[in-house]
């Protein structure tokens, strides 16, 4: 055991739930999406979102015991998550100035409220997690 | 056996150095005793045998979303200032001087600087990649399926500095000591994309995709080809050109960090750089040609409007033959011809004989439906694998020293390309692809 189980087990869960939600949006995209719920079709976004949720729910084993074996694929995660998020929160500013120029007919920004952008705020509290287990990282 | 020894070699010297490192700081230093520090947190995942390939390609997909998608509203102003410099020469009162300025500098250089802005951001992109620590790691990830392939793992270095530049790429071969390892890097490094290539894969695929994600998709494609023909070949090159195992490969991986600003700015500056310097000279100066074989007969071509008058048509649809199977009609021909001497012309070919005035490139090769989305593609993967430019050429010949290895690196990729473009069009027409 690495740091405390409690802290892990908490993670764990997190972990748990992040992976099943990129679980379930990541397939939905390789499929073509639904248009009514927002997801779009998007293939290969769609496939790295299943390595977003192999991460997580690859963490949730060892987040469970302590280690940091599983704190490292929930890092992974997240670092993924954020880029795919904070990526598409550009494009959204992309396609806000194609409006502008003249060359988008419509910029709708809920249509451009990507699944990544919203997994991606939901992933933010694992940055509370990895800020309290650094102090474990250390043998005082 | 003389090889192996060596390679043994090189295993016990860094095994020395890091053992006297270890001896000298546990002299000299004491700090906190450190379980695990967050390199080893990150190292544990992206070096993960069933983990790190796939997040090396889903971080290679985020760099192309955003490469070519964050790109867009900064090419459309770039476009709409050619097109205003453009408008205003069709005014001047000499003919030749404003089909010159129209057509020759805002259609053809103007449509290869239009793509100044994702080539900087593919270059941003992987600076961060670098300066993080990160490149490192993908190459030793890719080691163990270069290595079954017959790479060596060194071997991945200049593949990816191939997609900045093929050039660099072929002389980062030099750290390979196995002469073997080095001729197949060298030979199968033309198949990376070089960012020269990139305008061509925007064009096209935003005239049969219509740009967005199935467009950033299909070019994402075109890299993903060319890193699988790099292998196929090399391992083709293994078994039978240069047969044996390739050698072991030792690699130091630097710490991770937060890239730096500075650094990664300097890091593209000097790579961008290199882009804009090509289409002050080369590609303007080839551009210069295409314009006046495009204008010229300039009374038969009637200053350029009757194009199937000038001279260009004339050599275009004397090589038209060589593509026509594919479904490409003669100016795709000749914008391949002169793509010989630096890919981006490919783009400013086009720009110079379809998009005169102030009619850009990509609408004139919707409305000249030159291409569907299977000969558009198909043109897409040709352009990936027919020979290198004539820059990379020289360089090919000064490194491996010998004629026969440059005009065989040139004649299989011609061969390659025909074979690989026309199984596209085959399989895709038998799978009904319009």
């Amino acid at each position: 055991m690495d740091f405390p189980r409690k802290l892990g087990k908490t993670a764990a869960v997190y972990a748990f739930i992040l992976g099943f939600l990129y679980l379930t949006i990541g397939p939905l995209e390789v499929a073509g999406g639904i248009e009514k719920y927002n997801i779009p079709g998007d293939f290969w976004t769609g496939l790295t979102l299943l390595v977003v949720a192999a991460n997580y729910l690859y963490a949730v084993r060892g987040l469970w015991r302590g280690e940091f074996k599983g704190a490292s694929f929930l890092l992974t995660g997240f670092i993924l998550s954020t880029v795919f998020g904070l990526i598409f929160i550009l494009l959204m500013g992309a396609d806000g100035l194609l409006y502008l120029l003249g060359e988008a007919e419509e910029f709708s920004p809920i249509t451009n409220f990507r699944p990544e952008i919203w997994l991606f705020i939901a992933s933010t509290p694992v940055t509370a997690f990895i800020l309290k287990i650094k102090r474990y990282m250390y043998r005082v | 056996m003389g090889e192996e020894f060596l390679e043994d070699l090189d295993v016990v010297f860094a095994e020395k150095r890091y053992e006297t490192i270890k001896s000298i700081l546990s002299q000299v230093w004491r700090r906190k005793e450190v379980k695990w520090t967050f390199t080893d947190l990150l190292d544990h995942a992206f070096l993960h045998r069933g983990l790190g390939i796939p997040i090396f390609l889903s971080l290679l997909w985020a760099v192309f979303l955003f490469t070519f998608n964050f790109s867009e509203p900064f090419m459309v102003m770039i476009e709409m200032f050619f097109s205003w410099v453009g408008g205003f020469a069709s005014g001047l009162e000499n003919e030749v001087l404003a089909s010159f300025i129209a057509d020759g500098i805002c259609g053809g250089l103007g449509s290869v600087f239009v793509f100044v802005p994702p080539i900087f951001f593919l270059f941003l992109a992987l600076a961060v990649l670098e300066d993080s620590g990160y490149l490192a790691r993908a190459a030793f990830v890719m080691d163990r399926v270069m290595y079954r392939l017959g790479l060596h793992g060194r071997s991945f270095v200049p593949m990816i500095m191939g997609f900045g530049c093929n050039i660099p790429g072929i002389m980062a071969t030099r750290t390979i000591e196995n002469e073997n390892d080095r001729l197949i890097t060298i030979l199968v490094n033309p198949l990376m994309s070089c960012s020269a290539r990139l305008p061509v894969y925007v064009l096209i695929s935003s005239v049969i995709f219509g740009g967005g994600y199935l467009a950033a998709a299909s070019i994402y494609v075109m890299y993903i080809l060319g890193i699988a023909l790099a292998i196929v070949m090399a391992l083709t090159f293994r078994k039978t050109l240069f047969k044996g195992k390739p050698s072991h490969f030792l690699l130091e991986f630097p710490p991770y960090r937060i890239p730096t600003k500075r650094n990664v700015l300097t890091l593209t500056w000097e790579r961008a750089k290199w882009f804009l310097i090509r289409a002050g000279t080369i590609i303007f100066s080839v551009m210069i040609i295409v314009w006046f074989l495009s204008s010229f007969p300039w009374e038969a071509t009637g200053g350029g409007v009757n194009i199937e008058a000038s001279y260009i048509a004339a050599f275009g649809h004397l090589i038209e033959p060589l593509v026509k199977p594919f479904g490409w009609n003669w100016m795709a021909a000749v914008a391949l011809f002169f793509g010989f001497l630096a890919k981006e012309v490919v783009v400013g070919t086009f720009g110079a004989l379809l998009g005169g005035g102030e009619e850009m490139v990509r609408d004139s090769l919707i409305e000249a439906g030159m291409f569907t989305q299977l000969t558009g593609f198909a043109f897409m993967v040709f352009t990936l694998i027919y020979v290198p430019c004539v820059a990379t050429v020289g360089v090919i010949a000064r490194e491996t020293n010998s004629a026969k290895w440059t005009i065989f690196s040139i004649v299989y990729l011609i061969v390659l390309a025909f074979i690989v473009a026309g199984a596209t069009i085959g399989i895709g027409r038998l799978l009904g692809i319009p």
